[in-house]
């Protein structure tokens, strides 16, 4: 008898459906993302960094990991299909902290943990790769308030210090 | 009770020496294989291999590099160009140049050269001068990145001249 009670509480567990609960996030607008892609794939998406598949966040584009697994690093530019896996990967990163700092349209973005690396206000092996107040750096929190200021991420030149080369 | 003191002792000696190992570097050195024919240990060795597994300070070579690598004539070239200029452009304005051996070595010695990252890089020949697209961000062997063939995750070797007629004869070891 005792037997059959625990087959029948067993059976019952197997099918019983619990409703999980569900949580709608915000992510960030996709309009122009491809002006943020573009200063993230250059300053954080070379192969040996974000551009290589063993990162959490894996920037796709041509100085690093390609999409479709033919195109050659450093061949064709960035494909559509790679500003799109971009948009994919950045907002899988701390989907629930993003989703609050879109909702407050930017304010505070150094609480979203790209913005922490890369402004290096986190252990960030690659250093500042944003410095607040430059273009890169306001083109990427302009795409966090909700509207992508293309002047600041057209602005932006990931180039060589060479004026302060001694 | 001393047959148990040598064990402790000698169990103790081993944990230190598995502690003191990385089993991913002792790999990557494995990988690299031996040395080529006739081509002694030394600055002419092993071109277009990632120096670093063995440079970069915690392998088994003496000399540690900060950065390094090979550059070839042409993308086809069986061997390394001799005579390039490799000039690092440092995210701290700092600037440092180093120049390829006749197997197309060239290397930045750690205690000469310790550049802040992200570094620029240029090489240059004859006066001409081309630049390297994108940033070395944390990797200190370029065959890391330029391994061969060019692919998807990988750029492929570098070289300096698209026209192989360009090419001067005496830019490689005899």
């Amino acid at each position: 008898m005792m037997q059959v009670g625990i087959a029948a509480l067993f059976a019952s567990v197997a099918c019983s459906q619990t409703a999980e609960e569900t949580t709608s996030l915000r992510v960030p607008t996709r309009t122009r993302f491809s002006l943020v892609s573009s200063v993230l794939e250059t300053r954080c998406g070379t192969l040996d960094c974000h551009g290589g598949a063993e990162r959490n966040l894996r920037l796709y584009g041509v100085f690093g990991l390609r999409e479709n697994g033919l195109d050659t690093t450093g061949g064709v530019d960035t494909t559509e299909r790679e500003i799109e896996a971009n948009f994919a990967s950045l907002s899988g990163i701390e989907p629930e902290v993003l989703s609050r700092v879109v909702a407050e349209r930017g304010t505070a973005p150094e609480r979203w943990i790209v913005i922490a690396k890369g402004r290096d206000l986190q252990e960030h092996e690659g250093g500042a790769r944003l410095i607040q107040g430059e273009p890169a750096d306001d083109c990427v929190v302009s795409w966090l308030s909700g509207e992508v200021d293309g002047d600041l991420c057209i602005a932006d030149e990931f180039s060589a210090p060479r004026d302060a080369a001694p | 009770l001393k047959h148990f003191t040598l064990c402790v002792v000698a169990l103790c000696c081993l944990i230190v020496l598995c502690a003191c190992s990385d089993p991913l570097r002792d790999q990557a050195v494995e990988e690299l294989g031996d040395e080529a024919f006739g081509v002694p240990t030394g600055p002419l060795h092993r071109p277009g291999q990632p120096c670093g597994v063995c440079h970069g300070g915690d392998g088994p070579a003496k000399g540690r590099f900060s950065l390094s690598g090979t550059v070839y004539p042409t993308v086809d070239s069986r061997r390394g160009m001799d005579g390039v200029q490799v000039i690092l452009y440092d995210a701290a304005g700092q600037e440092f140049t180093a120049e390829t051996n006749c197997a197309g070595n060239f290397f930045f010695r750690h205690e000469e050269a310790r550049p802040t990252l992200p570094v620029w890089v240029s090489l240059g020949f004859g006066g001409e001068f081309v630049d390297m697209r994108s940033v070395i961000s944390r990797e200190i062997s370029c065959a890391a990145c330029h391994a061969e063939p060019a692919g998807p995750n990988q750029v492929g070797r570098v070289y300096y001249f698209d026209d192989e007629e360009l090419v001067p004869e005496d830019s490689t070891c005899e």
